[in-house]
């Protein structure tokens, strides 16, 4: 590493560290929201960008381990690293059984059943309401108590919730530089040769696809121990549509990229409401802009200029 | 080594392979030719997997692999060169002899280190040395053939199935691709080749099928290419030459 991208990460980490209190309150708490969306995008964008998977099903892992949280914690008293751990098996004996036999189809067929996922989740979450509490929800849920540190304010949780997602885009980076992740973009880009390379690629897909769904039920349960209360409303189609929109407007070719995806989607919004009732119209107008401009997403854009930048120097030296 | 028996395989409703029987014994080298639209390039996809037969038997040793996944198939033993390379252009040329390395085949006695695998498999391809970390979509149609032959290679195959592998070369470079098939051959590995040239053909293999609409008319026997190539009648009838 050199000297000065090392500064860089230092300056980069006193600014994030320093920011819960330079920062107005309300904006950390849209950084918590954006930290929490980066882990259950990061899911999303993995499978779009190393598997060519367009998944909508985050949403139903999302209230999975939302509602393990609720309903361990809450209704059952168990401490929160059992619920969470619950939610993320529970959500991982879903994917593969769902995945196993979903994950043979492809295309427009693959991302129209993870969409009938979506819908039959967002159906049970109502109707199961003796185990979701329906559209009344489950409140009550405690916060996270880190060794006696009870993160009750979004300046603590902030602090919690990024290393957390930090560390999982950076087992994300090794993944897609490993042997495994050069099966997986052979799987991508030529699935036949990935298939008489002896890459088992169906079993390859679902394993993706099942630790897409932990990704999703670890957000959840963070999501539920931050809010405190979670209902069915929270976990319907929109949510899964937000996951796809910041894992594409960021770019799902770069590990990074959907953090800057899910901070577009989380802030962008709360500062256009300033313009009053057209600020839907005009997020709408900026996302199709931003799609129709930077089809690699923000990441994706990002990296190409740092790339030029370095080739031009390496030229000019 | 590989035995197939009344093999019928299409895409959809369309049958392209009716009663296909061939066989391909240990180190020899078998030819696949016939016109364009014969079926060639669809009993290379049946053969290795890519494509499910409708009747019939595939024998691999013996043992009946007609059902088996195509990974599986390559983790037994049966290689192949697709038509148009399929490779993975965005990634290097070591990354793409690694993959094919670490998913060698490992019945074969130990395995060796990826690397050393690596190694053995430039031995027969030098100028690839200079170029493991370029990205192999920026190599000429060539070096590419022979980017996907190493990698079929690696996989340490006991059949080694090549389709067209000289389709659309510079003539130095197919005679590089021969040259190699060659080595290997010597080197006791089974081969079958599916070619549109017959006289490439002939200069590497041991026998021939000649497949015309999606069945076997014709069987070139040891020892006959010669008559084959001399009769014109034969080749015009089969070939369309």
């Amino acid at each position: 590493m050199t000297v000065k991208r090392a500064a860089l990460i230092a300056i980069a980490v006193v600014l994030w560290a320093c920011l819960p209190w330079l920062a107005p309150r309300y904006l950390i708490d849209l950084m918590v929201f954006a930290g929490i969306y980066t882990i259950a995008g990061l899911g999303v964008a993995f499978l779009l960008g190393q598997c060519g998977i367009v998944t909508l099903a985050q949403s139903v892992f999302y209230g999975i381990g939302a509602y393990s949280v609720a309903y361990f914690c809450a209704q059952k008293g168990l401490p929160s690293p059992v619920a969470v751990i619950a939610g993320v098996a529970l959500s991982a004996v879903i994917a593969t059984a769902v995945g196993w036999p979903v994950l043979r189809l492809s295309g427009y067929f693959l991302a129209l059943a993870t969409l009938a996922l979506a819908i039959i989740g967002h159906v049970l979450f109502l109707e199961w309401d003796w185990l979701t509490g329906g559209t009344l929800g489950i409140g009550g849920i405690p916060h996270i108590d880190l060794f006696g540190l009870v993160l009750n304010s979004p300046q603590r949780y902030y602090l919690f919730v990024w290393p957390i997602a930090v560390a999982l885009l950076w087992l994300h980076h090794n993944l897609v530089h490993s042997r495994n992740g050069l099966a997986l973009r052979a799987m991508r880009d030529a699935p036949e040769a990935a298939l008489v390379l002896a890459v088992d690629t169906h079993k390859l897909k679902v394993q993706m696809f099942v630790l897409s769904a932990m990704l999703g039920s670890l957000a959840g349960s963070l999501f539920a121990h931050y809010v405190t209360f979670v209902s069915v409303d929270s976990f319907a189609i929109d949510r899964a549509i937000s996951f796809l929109l910041l894992a594409v407007l960021g770019g799902v070719y770069t590990v990074w990229g959907c953090v800057i995806g899910a901070l577009f989607i989380t802030i962008m919004p709360q500062w256009l409401s300033k313009l009053g009732d057209i600020h839907a119209f005009v997020f709408a107008a900026a996302l199709i802009a931003t799609v129709i401009l930077l089809p690699e997403g923000f990441g994706g854009a990002l990296q190409k200029w740092w790339r030029a930048r370095a080739t031009g120097r390496r030229t000019q030296s | 080594m590989l035995r197939v028996e009344h093999l019928e395989a299409g895409y959809g409703d369309v049958p392209v392979l009716k009663d296909i029987s061939l066989n391909v014994a240990a180190s020899e080298t078998v030819a696949i030719i016939g016109p364009n639209g014969a079926g060639k390039s669809t009993l290379v996809a049946a053969l290795c997997g890519l494509v499910q037969p409708r009747a019939g038997r595939i024998l691999h040793r013996e043992a009946e692999v007609t059902r088996m996944p195509a990974h599986q198939r390559a983790r037994r033993g049966l290689g192949v060169v697709l038509e148009g390379r399929h490779l993975f252009g965005e990634l290097t040329l070591r990354q793409n002899l690694t993959l094919a390395a670490a998913h060698a085949r490992a019945d074969a006695g130990a395995k060796p280190k990826i690397e050393d695998a690596i190694a053995e498999v430039l031995e027969l391809f030098p100028f690839m040395r200079e170029r493991l970390n370029d990205a192999v979509e920026l190599m000429s149609g060539g070096e590419q053939q022979m980017v996907a032959l190493a990698r079929a290679l690696l996989l340490r195959p006991e059949v080694l199935m090549l389709d067209e592998p000289s389709t659309g070369l510079a003539p130095l470079v197919v005679k590089q691709i021969m040259s190699t098939i060659g080595v290997l051959r010597s080197r006791g590995m089974s081969i079958i080749l599916v070619e549109q040239n017959v006289a490439l053909a002939a200069e590497v293999a041991d026998r021939a099928y000649v497949l015309s609409v999606g069945r076997v008319v014709h069987e070139v026997a040891k020892g006959e290419w010669p008559r084959f190539l001399a009769d014109d009648s034969l080749v015009k009838a089969y070939l369309g030459g």
